[in-house]
C-alpha cells in the first residue's frame, strides 16, 4: 500500500501550470477564473471520488460572469452543455491519446442535485490504472482511493510486482 | 510556488521497490522491522538509521522544473514515511 498526500500549496502549484486559467484549491473546492474573449467568469469545481471515478462537479448555479451575470451564464450552460462537453472532449481526447491514455479516461456528463444542474468531468480510475500498468515492465501501481479534504488531496494505492520471463 | 507532500509506503511496497531498484543477482536489499538489510556476497549489513533529511532533488521533465527537499524520513516497523517540501517552477 502507498499513500501520497499533497497539501493545497502543492495542488495550487500544479493548477498554476494550466494555461489561460487561474485555479485555486481552497477549503476542499477549486475556485477558477476562466478568461474568454468576450468576458471572464468564475467557476467552482467540487472534486470528489465515487469509487470508480474522480469526479469534478461544476454546479451551474455557482458559475458567475464578470459582465454577463450569474443567472444568464447558468442559462447558457444549461442550453449549451452538450455542445461545450463535445468541444471539451474534442480538445482533451487527442491529448490523452498523445500521452497513451485511452479516450474514455475523461467523460463529461450532466446531472441534477438540490442546487440544480451540475456539469461533471469524470476521470476513470480504471483507465488511469491501465495506463499506469504499462509504464514499467515489472511494477504495476494502481490507485484505489482518492480523497479530497479541506487542505489536501490523498491518493491511496497498491504496488504489485510481477516477473517477466527472460 | 511551494507546497508539501507526505508519502507513506508499507513494508511490502518498500520491499518491492528495493528488489526492483536496489537489488542485484549477487546482492539483495530488504526492509524488515524498520531496518534495512543488505546481503552482499555473504556479508550481511544492517542499517538502523538512514538520515536522509535535507536531501535535495532537482527534477526536470515535460512538466517543467521541480525542486524537492526531503524534510523528514522515518523508517518504522510497518513501513517508511517521508515528508517533502516541493517547489514547482
Amino acid at each position: 500500500m502507498f499513500r501520497f498526500e499533497a497539501d493545497s500549496g502543492l495542488i495550487n502549484a500544479v493548477l498554476r501550470k494550466i494555461p489561460n486559467q487561474d485555479f485555486l484549491y481552497q477549503e476542499g473546492v477549486i475556485v477558477g477564473r476562466v478568461a474568454l474573449p468576450i468576458s471572464s467568469f468564475t467557476v467552482v469545481v467540487v472534486p470528489g471520488f465515487d469509487g470508480t471515478h474522480v469526479v469534478l462537479s461544476i454546479p451551474f448555479s455557482e458559475v458567475k460572469g464578470d459582465k454577463t451575470g450569474k443567472f444568464f451564464l447558468s442559462k447558457i450552460l444549461n442550453v449549451f452543455w452538450g455542445t461545450i462537453a463535445k468541444q471539451v472532449e474534442a480538445a482533451v481526447i487527442p491529448r490523452l491519446r498523445r500521452e497513451g491514455l485511452p479516450a474514455n479516461t475523461v467523460t463529461l456528463e450532466r446531472s441534477k442535485d438540490r442546487s440544480g444542474d451540475v456539469g461533471k468531468i469524470k476521470i476513470s480510475l480504471a483507465a488511469v490504472n491501465s495506463w499506469l500498468a504499462g509504464r514499467h515492465p515489472r511494477l504495476t501501481p494502481s490507485v484505489t482511493d482518492v480523497c479530497f479534504t479541506r487542505g489536501s488531496c490523498l491518493i491511496v494505492g497498491e504496488l504489485a510486482s510481477h516477473n517477466v520471463p527472460d | 510556488m511551494r507546497g508539501s507532500s507526505k508519502v507513506e509506503l508499507d513494508k511490502e511496497t518498500v520491499n518491492i521497490l528495493l528488489k526492483e531498484f536496489a537489488s542485484k543477482p549477487d546482492s539483495e536489499v530488504t526492509f524488515e522491522n524498520g531496518r534495512l538489510f543488505a546481503h552482499l556476497s555473504g556479508l550481511k549489513v544492517e542499517i538502523t538509521n538512514l538520515p536522509l533529511n535535507s536531501t535535495k532533488l532537482n527534477l526536470e521533465g515535460s512538466f517543467g522544473k521541480v525542486d524537492v527537499e526531503l524534510s523528514d524520513f522515518l523508517m518504522e516497523a510497518n513501513g517508511v514515511k517521508m515528508n517533502f517540501e516541493v517547489e514547482v517552477d
